[in-house]
Parts: C-alpha cells; structure tokens; sequence
C-alpha cells in the first residue's frame, strides 16, 4: 500500500478537482446536471483506491493511469456538454432570424460561423481519443465564449429590428388596403353614375303639355 | 477551512499532497461518498428533467454534427 508519490497523488487530486469544478460550471451554464462526468470521476475514484490497495507496482500504476484517464474523460464530457449547448443555441439563433439577414454591431456573425464551425471540427476530430480531443473541445468552448455572450444582446437587438419591420409592413399593407378600398368606392362611384345617366336617357322627354288629351270614354 | 489545489482537505472528501497511504485511502472513500451525493442529486434533479443524460448527449452531438454552420 501507498506506492503512489505526494506528487502523484496531488495530480490526482488536481486533476478529480478541475473535473468537479467544470462540472459545477456546466451545471450553472446548462441548468441540468450531465450524468456523464459524474460516473467518470466514480470510475476514477475506484481506480484511485484500487491504486491505493494494489500490492505490486505495476497494478498500482496500471490503476492510477486509469483514475487519470477517467479524471480526462470528466473534464472532457463537461466541456463537451458546453460546446453542444452553444452550438445548439446558436443553431436556434440562426434558425429563428433565418427570414432576417442578421447584421448587429453587437455580434460578429462572419466570425461567429467561423468558430462554431471550429467547434464542430473539434468535435469530430479523433472520435474514439477523448483524451486528445479535450484539448480541442476546450479550446473550441473557450473561442465561443465571446460569441456565446453576446448571442442573448444580438437577439435582442434583432428582435427590436424585426419588431420594426414587421411594424413598417404593416403600415404599407394598412396603405395598400385604404387605396385598394378607395379605389372600389371609386369605382362604384362611377359605375352608380353611368347606370344614373343610362336611366335618364332610357325615359321619355316628358314635355308638359298646355292642353292635355281629353279622355274618351 | 483553507482549500488550495493539490492540498484538500480529507475530511472534506479530498486529499492533502502530504497524504500517507492509510490517508490517502480515507480520503478516496470521502471522494467516493462526494460521487454518491452528486448521483443522488442527479437522482432527484431527473425527476425534474434536469439532468443530461449520455442519449441526450450524443443525440445533441449527432445533431450539431449534422448541421450545416
């Protein structure tokens, strides 16, 4: 028992507690609790005594990596529960102004399509190696922040623009109706006047007579 | 109590770098109870739907992957 060092056992203990710490962060962030991470730092921690236990050194190092590795996997499935979580908001963002060409000064677009789509090749890059694809998914998460931030002011913003548009529409197709409107009263203005002529000129010249027809029994 | 990385506290479910072997195991035992608090918080908060399972995850995966950014 105890063949680990104070320094291998403090990396574990760094590396338990930035797994726990990203979890509470994405708990905040997500609102949900991922299942994931926390049955790897389980998996870690039983691997941890394991480590503590074995007898011989190999099994004992053979354990510890195993604690690291699941201590990676945590960490990682966290960043990655973040990465989804953004990548999905911005795919709602652009899926609800997709009738509005998005232009605020309050995000980049151009750039943000860049790195969301950085995030995705994070997230495809080396699918089976979890252990190398956290340092890309970290990275990917950390270059969405400023995007991932300023999404809820852009919508905002895009909101008021929309509100806006639709307002202005509103009022040409309020116009366009008040001159389709007159344009029938017009015409039935017209057309009430022709029959009114066409009447008049259908009944006889009724010229009054001085002496009228006796009528003849 | 006074927590610094690499230097936790047993009694807190972490370990102190300073660790003997006989503490070092205490102190995974209280890592292991801290797990169980988590999953049982993970229990009750799934009763609310508040909590991202693995489907959930690679379903969300599939779903960011397929998309066209």
């Amino acid at each position: 028992m105890g063949q680990l060092s104070r320094e291998e056992i403090a990396a574990f203990c760094i590396a338990w507690r930035d797994a726990e710490d990203s979890l509470k962060a994405v708990e905040g962030e997500l609102l949900q609790l991922p299942q994931q991470p926390i049955n790897e730092l389980r998996y870690a921690t039983r691997h941890f005594i394991r480590a503590i236990e074995a007898d011989d050194a190999a099994e004992c190092r053979t354990q510890y990596d195993a604690a690291i590795r699941h201590c990676t996997c945590a960490s990682y499935d966290t960043a990655e529960a973040v990465l989804l979580f953004r990548a999905l908001r911005f795919k709602l963002f652009r899926e609800d102004f997709k009738d509005f060409p998005i232009e605020t000064p309050v995000l980049d677009y151009k750039a943000a399509l860049v790195a969301y789509r950085g995030a995705q090749d994070a997230l495809s890059r080396n699918p089976e190696d979890r252990h190398h694809r956290k340092t890309h998914v970290q990275a990917a998460v950390a270059s969405l922040d400023v995007f991932d931030k300023s999404l809820d002011d852009a919508r905002d913003e895009l909101n008021k623009a929309v509100a806006k548009d639709r307002r202005t529409r509103n009022q040409w197709l309020l116009g366009f109706a008040a001159l389709v409107v007159a344009a029938i009263a017009a015409c039935g203005q017209a057309y009430a006047a022709i029959v009114r002529a066409d009447k008049q000129q259908a009944l006889p010249t009724a010229v009054p007579s001085a002496h009228p027809p006796k009528l003849q029994p | 109590m006074q927590n610094t990385r690499g230097q936790i506290s047993p009694k807190e479910g972490q370990i102190t770098s300073s660790a003997n072997g006989a503490d070092s195991k205490s102190a995974a035992t209280s890592l292991m109870k801290r797990v169980d608090r988590y999953q049982a918080r993970g229990n009750m908060l799934a009763q609310m739907g508040c909590v991202l399972t693995k489907e959930d995850q690679d379903r969300a995966r599939a779903e960011v992957l397929a998309y066209k950014f």
